[in-house]
């Protein structure tokens, strides 16, 4: 398989057992240190994207694909190697601030027990490198987070620490799922500008999964643009944000408030279930939709460089306007 | 490390405080309300003593009794008259015999603290390592076969239980004594009689603690860190799980404290419940006052004891207590 690099998803699909599917084809390469958004509506399949790449137990399979991490197929690697990657290789940063720690015990253990279950480490060296880590992240008082409960911390105190936290043993790639929407908007502009440091600092790479156009464009180097399970659209933040090719991606543009006042568009329709059998997911909603588009399966059409869109209206690039 | 945030010590200690001191109007109170519901039941301990003894009595004897005990007073000054003397630390005599009811207690309330004990320790031993194997082996053959058992279980009263166990243990294989008698030996059937039942009950709630713990966000935190699944278990699901499983437990040694009727008789094991039955049905007044004293302290304590568990394991409940007093 070509295009090894930190981390490789090759044509994933993911569904439930009873066959009903959730990700469908999805292929994606992250280089060390890039950072890659993927946005999309909710629903549409992002976090389960997340939890498939960390091999996270769960009710949802996989079923066909592949996911390499540095060339290594995490679905065929012994169990006791993906756990020993998770921490190590890619940490997780969740949505709820705080709801990736234990609530009832304190935050210095749980780093010292998230230390420890990779490495030997004295009480003392794993406190002090969790000190370390949190005054990276704006945070004050260490010692005394350390020393506290998450229920005593506020949001962005609490998402913070669950940064760190991942952090707690230099991953290679954090994925983000959608870190700051739970937070105050002063809040989530200084997580964006943290999470981003850390990629200055470490050089982790970071995949980035949200539905707030202000993130993406901050943050992004690639975007990935998801509906009904697909990614429709990808390519350098630049190339997508400026001449947004896919029906999907321009609807999702218009839908964005801006500052000269022009109201923002809804895109008009539902997301269907049937959105799977669909040879194009987007289909019931895009107004360029053509009798053709019914009957021929949407293919990856390749706009320049890496920028690619998932459509056969015939939409190559141009502004929506 | 030190925690400003944590509310300090006194804090917890003045909860408890006037948790204990709110005992007193609760006490005055359900006294006042047994007295009052014994004075209003059709029999007094006269007319069973006589009617147990089978003589036929002239009527004057009969109310020379009632004068001998007080029985003939107004029932408010017989109230009084009994809290006055109970303040003082005078539990009275019992009414049908005469044996000092300190005495009577004294002799009952070890045998129920063992009991208790030894029940609430094989329940325990007994569901949380079920109840957690059933919770991780979810809908596997472990997990359908001890949820059949634990039905079964539950599904069983005390008192068939105890006459099945007797039948097996003492009569068929003749391993162990038929009536209890107060000894160690006695003590294994009463206690299986509890404490089964008790298991089948407890091991799907602490299945049902563990699974729903299982869910929470923070156990997926912990694994995507790397940590392992049996660390998070261990460290985090069983200690947050136990918040519910102390609760659970509380309740059933409240009511074990208060003696088990059935079981206690059918082993003549003669604790609280043995005694009080006994009590009940002679209307020995004194004896039964010391027994609703006994419970309603112990409901107290032992929910006050739940409450500061509580803040013992989780730091939230600690907030809510600290911020409370």
């Amino acid at each position: 398989m070509e295009h090894i690099g930190l981390l490789d998803v090759h044509h994933l699909t993911v569904g439930y057992p009873d066959g009903g599917r959730v990700l469908q084809d999805i292929s994606l390469h992250i280089h060390e240190g890039e950072i890659v958004c993927v946005i999309g509506e909710s629903g549409c399949g992002k976090s389960t994207l997340l939890n498939a790449i960390l091999q996270m137990p769960g009710r949802l399979h996989i079923t066909e694909g592949e996911i390499l991490f540095r060339g290594r197929n995490l679905r065929t690697l012994p169990r006791e190697e993906v756990r020993r990657l998770r921490g190590t290789g890619m940490g997780m940063v969740f949505q709820e601030p705080g709801a990736s720690m234990d609530p009832i015990r304190k935050i210095g253990a749980q780093f010292y027990e998230t230390m420890r279950a990779h490495a030997p480490i004295s009480r003392r060296e794993a406190m002090g490198q969790a000190e370390d880590l949190l005054a990276r992240l704006d945070l004050q008082d260490t010692r005394r987070i350390l020393g506290s409960y998450p229920v005593e911390l506020s949001g962005g105190q609490k998402q913070r620490v669950a940064i760190a936290l991942a952090m707690a043993l230099r991953p290679d790639i954090l994925l983000a799922d959608e870190p700051t929407s739970a937070l105050d908007v002063t809040v989530q502009a200084q997580i964006v500008e943290e999470l981003m440091r850390l990629r200055d600092d470490f050089g982790t790479a970071l995949l980035v999964v949200t539905h707030n156009m202000g993130v993406v464009s901050r943050m992004a180097d690639k975007v990935a643009v998801m509906y009904g399970g697909r990614i429709v659209e990808y390519g350098y933040r630049h190339d997508v944000m400026t001449a947004p090719a896919h029906p999907y991606t321009r609807a999702l543009m218009d839908a964005i408030p801006r500052p000269d006042g022009t109201p923002p568009k809804a895109i008009p329709g539902v997301r269907t279930k049937k959105e799977f059998d669909y040879p194009c997911p987007f289909l019931d909603r895009c107004p360029y939709a053509h009798p053709a588009c019914r009957t021929e399966k949407a293919e990856k059409i390749p706009i320049h460089g890496e920028h690619w869109t998932l459509c056969n209206a015939g939409f190559k690039g141009g502004a929506a306007s | 490390m030190e925690n400003s945030l944590r509310p300090k010590g006194h804090s917890l200690g003045r909860y408890a405080l006037r948790r204990l001191l709110l005992l007193i109007p609760v006490l005055f109170g359900v006294t006042l309300l047994t007295y009052g519901l014994m004075f209003l039941s059709p029999s007094d301990p006269v007319e069973m003593l006589l009617q147990a003894q089978g003589i036929p009595v002239s009527p004057e004897v009969v109310s020379a009794m009632r004068v001998r005990m007080g029985l003939d007073r107004p029932f408010l000054e017989q109230y009084f008259a009994w809290l006055w003397r109970f303040l003082r630390g005078d539990m009275g005599v019992s009414l049908i015999d005469g044996e000092p009811v300190w005495l009577m207690l004294k002799s009952a309330i070890p045998r129920t603290l063992l009991l208790t004990a030894s029940s609430v320790l094989v329940t325990v031993v007994l569901s949380v390592p079920l109840g957690v194997l059933t919770a991780v082996r979810q809908n596997r053959f472990s997990d359908y076969l001890i949820r059949f058992l634990s039905f079964l279980g539950n599904a069983m009263p005390s008192f068939l239980l105890s006459l099945l166990l007797l039948y097996l243990f003492a009569l068929r294989l003749g391993l162990l004594p038929v009536l209890a008698g107060g000894s160690v030996k006695g003590l294994i059937l009463p206690t299986l009689a509890l404490a089964l039942p008790m298991s089948g009950r407890y091991i799907r709630q602490v299945r049902a603690a563990i699974l729903e713990q299982l869910g929470k966000r923070y156990v997926a935190g912990a694994i995507s860190r790397g940590v392992r699944a049996r660390t998070v278990l261990i460290r985090s699901v069983l200690r947050n799980a136990m918040t519910t499983i102390l609760t659970l437990i509380s309740l059933s040694v409240g009511s074990l404290l208060g003696g088990t009727a059935a079981v206690e008789r059918i082993f003549a094991w003669r604790g609280m419940g043995y005694m009080v039955m006994d009590a009940i049905f002679m209307r020995d007044y004194p004896v039964i006052q010391a027994f609703v004293v006994w419970m309603t302290i112990l409901y107290v304590v032992i929910n006050l004891l739940t409450d500061l568990s509580y803040a013992l394991f989780d730091p939230r409940a600690r907030k809510g207590l600290g911020v409370r007093s």
